[in-house]
């Protein structure tokens, strides 16, 4: 299989006559990131292999000989570099100027045309970020690049600058230093970049050296990116070099692990389905949230800030967005839903980008596996707003065999209706999905587009309500419920059951939900044990979407994870395998372990000592923790503050009570019961003063200035409550109404 | 002027103090604090004279250049809005301190808004009827036509304006007319849908100026004071119920 590489060389410290480079650590880490997210695995250089020229040399060697037919390389380099007789140089870590520019063991070529010419490597890429000035020995030769015999488009070296020109750095750009070249380069590569072959890579990047120089200090001379091809270049390889995708977008076009969350822009993820992409080319979900935000960002933008602007996160720092909307505000990433499992690091990509998405989109398509996992573990962990879309021919009017755990869920279409620009139309649909979410988002505290976020988290007061459920005590077994796969069940069940006895456990107890007798509503109670059972099985068998749901929200919330199965006699064939190529993607990201119906237990003993040996907090980054770990570092930075106790009160009290209710002369009960109505006027008084007394003795807000928010709140709440006291008939009201008063107006 | 200008907000806070205030009159009036209470009435009635300044200063002039059925710009809508507040709550401070004469003022002028820019609110326009008659400035029959013509506009607006329909001050206004009219059965109805939606305090204060009519009536010998005592007695006997 046709492999892409990346070589990432830094050098940051030289010798007499060259400046340190610290923007060098951040070049390289943004590179990294960067080329992640276009599907290339990333080799960074050490430290030793940097500042020794022979050592440099041989590994860049190798990395292009070791490459086959189809594999691209890419190698990149941050550092200082010289122009000598007309070749381009760069000069390893610790080496000093007067070594550089007179010994030719201590720096390295950049033409690797012969190199790559021997072997059998597709495509070799040189991103070289240093300088090219030639003022130390001014005695050009040229027609090296003439004499080049292979096929230009087979090596390609991209220069920060032209020749006889500097590198610059940007100094404390966004908190660090770092290459002006780089940064466009790593910018155009990351999700807001659009660049796929290089010349428009290299168009966009000398529009953004361009932009970024001028904003930094606009009376800095340009520096201009260039190929290394400006001669002898014959117009079919010109018209090769703008063809060729060298960077699809795709593997994975979400955020790279550890990337800056950017709080002033929108961030949107797409995850499309693996049919309707090849189904209905052109038309997918992505296409038409491109349309969306091309026909209608402002309003997309505005239904965003309204609830986000100002708003706290939970690190204490605050959201601000600007009014007015602007393309680059949006950071949108599609996510096809086999490449989300392509690689690990696309499918770590993937998991961080869902989680942390403020806009998401998911293509429910036929339901697939991958998109019903990937939608579960933003189901675990946002209160965000999610839009469901279903192409492939079904339209709105249309029922919709839906999965039991999406019941309740408000699906959207995204087929071709038979009118005068469709696309519009869906567009249209789509935003005012996206507006209602963010309004319902600032208007309701528990706003929801997902199940299970509440069901994980409300377990009830008390810390046994969230206690761990060990597997001697319950191994929980979340499986597809249909007659065919009866046999599997019992035999996986028995299988379980025996190996627990095995190790000790007397009355193993293995369930499905709906053997627990219970009459609690299944998802309140599913969603529960997905969270406190330490055990848990998945049977993949039938790829059932329900199964594949509750897989990505188990995984997101427990740290133990789930061991994963599957009957071989379900894995393959149509309609089980259902000829998705992601079930195979999936395999090999989550590796299930496959069982034969009446065969060898062994999988069920292994399964069992897995299960109960796991301990995510003494075993050193388990792989069965992994996407826990990764949502919680995900949206550790972006979820939003928990609403100050005051605003709570307050919210909890105007659902019941609100007090504007009284000009209206009317009340909020459902019923109308006397007694039921004057107990929810009651209780949004009492929940209002206590809002009013935390106002007064926590925050002190009476003592603030008259313009503070907080103190014009304690004059309005205060006031509101001592009515409400006034008109009270309960014994020391009105006299705790004089005090509020008082205090009030001290 | 919209709600977020500061002006607004202070009307607002005006109008705020006011409804404590006159919470404050009540309570002490309970507690027989008779001076206290008016005392906090008469700061009620400040802070309204206060808000009405703003809101007069404003836009007032430009507000009364409109005609009946032109729809007011949103920031003069606004103003209106709260012009037709801040009339009907003043009348109502000024009832509690028995100024019948300046508590008509008070409503007849915010009649004089809501039929103009805001037919939605009626509070203004029943209350002024009734303190017509409560001044014995009208009697009963002159008000008739007046009464009829508010009695259908309600009827109509509830019936068409399902959302109006949550507002319990309107179905109080309705059954009022009713009682008014004499149609016993149409007032108990609305009394009904009143109680079923207001707030649980809410019924007293309209129970307390139909009493007042009532009596008023009583005491000219107007032949309505009976229908009017009934519906006293049907409200009593339906908050005594439940």
């Amino acid at each position: 299989m046709a492999s892409r590489k990346a070589l990432l060389i830094g050098a940051e410290e030289y010798g007499a006559g060259f400046p340190p480079l610290p923007a060098v650590k951040q070049d390289i880490k943004l590179m990294d990131q960067a080329l992640r997210l276009r599907g290339f695995e990333v080799q960074p250089v050490e430290k030793a292999v940097a500042s020794n020229a022979s050592n440099l040399e041989q590994t860049i060697r190798k990395f292009v000989e070791d490459a086959g037919p189809g594999d691209v390389r890419i190698v990149y380099f941050s550092g200082h570099g010289l122009r000598l007789d007309g070749r381009d140089w760069i000069v390893p870590e610790g080496v000093s100027r007067d070594e550089a520019l007179n010994a030719d063991a201590q720096r390295v070529g950049t033409d690797l045309s012969n190199l790559v010419e021997r072997s059998r490597v597709d495509l070799v890429l040189f991103f070289v970020d240093a300088c090219r000035d030639e003022r130390d020995r001014l005695t050009e030769k040229s027609g090296e690049w003439a004499k080049r015999a292979l096929p230009p488009h087979r090596f390609i070296r991209m220069f920060g600058c032209d020749r006889d020109n500097v590198c610059r750095v940007l100094k404390g750009h966004e908190g660090a230093d770092v290459s002006l070249f780089t940064k466009a380069l790593a910018t155009e590569l990351g999700p807001e970049g659009r660049s796929e072959t290089i010349m428009e890579l290299l168009a966009k990047i000398v529009e953004r050296c361009s932009d970024l120089a001028a904003a930094a200090n606009p009376r800095l001379p340009p520096q201009k990116p260039c190929l290394d091809l400006d001669r002898d270049i014959e117009s079919e390889t010109y018209g090769q070099l703008r063809s060729m995708k060298i960077f699809p977008r795709g593997p994975a076009a979400a955020l790279p692990r550890g990337a800056r969350f950017d709080q002033a822009k929108l961030h949107c993820v797409v995850v499309t389905s693996e049919r309707s992409q090849f189904q209905n080319p052109g038309h997918s979900l992505s296409e038409y949230v491109k349309c969306a935000f091309d026909l209608h960002g402002p309003r997309v933008w505005r239904a965003f800030r309204k609830y986000w602007h100002g708003r706290q996160l939970a690190d204490g720092t605050e959201r601000s967005l600007s009014e007015g909307f602007a393309a680059s505000l949006v950071v949108r990433r599609d996510l096809p839903v086999m490449e989300a499992f392509r690689t690990q690091e696309a499918f770590d990509d993937a998991i961080w980008a869902v989680a942390q998405a403020d806009l998401a989109f998911f293509d429910v398509s036929s339901f697939e596996p991958g998109v019903l996992l990937l939608m579960g573990v933003r189901a675990a962990v946002r209160r965000g707003v999610t839009v469901l879309s279903h192409g492939m021919e079904w339209t709105e009017d249309k029922p919709l065999k839906v999965p039991f755990n999406l019941q309740d869920l408000q699906v959207a279409s995204h087929s071709r209706p038979p009118v005068h620009n469709p696309e519009d139309l869906i567009a249209e649909r789509l935003v005012e999905r996206v507006e209602r979410g963010f309004e319902a988002c600032a208007h309701l505290l528990r706003y929801l587009d997902l199940p299970a976020y509440d069901g994980l988290r409300d377990l009830g007061p008390g810390a046994r309500s969230a206690e761990t459920i060990p597997p001697n005590k319950l191994v929980l077994m979340l499986c597809p419920y249909q007659g065919e796969y009866d046999d599997s069940r019992q035999f996986v069940k028995n299988g379980i059951r025996a190996a627990l006895r095995e190790k000790n456990v007397e009355a193993p107890n293995v369930l499905r939900l709906i053997d627990i007798a219970s009459p609690q509503l299944v998802s309140q109670l599913l969603y529960q044990y997905l969270r406190r059972a330490s055990a848990c099985v998945v049977d993949w068998s039938g790829l059932n979407p329900s199964v594949f749901l509750e897989l990505g929200i188990r995984l997101a919330v427990s740290p133990r994870g789930a061991a994963q199965i599957i009957d071989e006699r379900f894995s393959v064939g149509d309609p089980p395998g259902q000829g998705l190529q992601q079930v195979g993607l999936m395999r090999e990201r989550l590796r299930p372990s496959s069982y034969t119906l009446r065969g060898p237990g062994q999988v069920f003993d292994d399964v069992v000592a897995s299960l109960m040996s796991r301990d995510p907090y003494a075993d050193k980054e388990p792989e069965y923790g992994r996407v826990y770990r990764l949502v919680s570092d995900a949206i550790d930075p972006i979820t939003p503050k928990y609403i100050s106790t005051h605003e709570e009160l307050q919210a909890i009290a105007d659902s019941l009570h609100a007090a504007e209710q009284e000009q209206l002369g009317s009340n909020q009960s459902v019923h109308d019961g006397p007694h039921l109505k004057r107990d929810r006027e009651r209780a949004a008084l009492e929940r209002r003063l206590a809002a009013w007394l935390y106002l007064e003795h926590r925050l002190q807000a009476g003592s603030r200035t008259e313009d503070d928010p907080l103190r014009v709140l304690h004059q309005k709440l205060g006031r509101q409550v001592a009515g409400g006291l006034y008109q009270s008939d309960a014994p020391g009201d009105i006299e705790l109404a004089l005090k509020i008063d008082a205090a009030r107006t001290k | 002027m919209m709600a977020s200008h500061p002006l607004m907000a202070k009307v607002k806070d005006l109008q705020g103090e006011a409804a404590l205030s006159r919470k404050r009159g009540d309570a002490l009036r309970k507690s027989k604090s008779e001076g206290d209470a008016l005392a906090s009435f008469r700061e009620g009635v400040a802070s309204l004279d206060r808000a009405l300044e703003i809101l007069q200063s404003q836009t007032w002039n430009r507000l009364d250049q409109f005609g009946h059925g032109k729809p007011l710009p949103e920031d003069q809508l606004a103003i209106a809005r709260e012009l037709v507040e801040t009339w009907g709550a003043r009348g109502g401070l000024l009832r509690r301190q028995d100024e019948a004469v300046e508590a008509l003022y008070s409503y007849q002028e915010g009649s004089h808004i809501e039929e103009l820019f805001v037919p939605t609110s009626t509070y203004n326009r029943t209350n002024a009827l009734k303190f017509a008659l409560l001044s014995g400035q009208r009697t009963l029959a002159e008000l008739w036509g007046d009464i009829r013509g508010l009695e259908q506009s309600l009827a109509k607006q509830l019936a068409e304006h399902h959302e109006l329909g949550d507002q319990g001050w309107l179905w109080a206004d309705l059954a009022d007319c009713r009682a008014l009219l004499g149609d016993l059965d149409g007032a108990e109805r609305a009394y009904q849908a009143f109680i079923a939606t207001a707030e649980t305090k809410a019924p007293q204060t309209t129970l307390d100026v139909l009493r007042s009519v009532a009596q008023k009536l009583e005491e000219q010998g107007d032949p309505g004071a009976a229908n009017v005592r009934e519906s006293v007695r049907s409200l009593e006997r339906r908050l005594g119920r439940r």
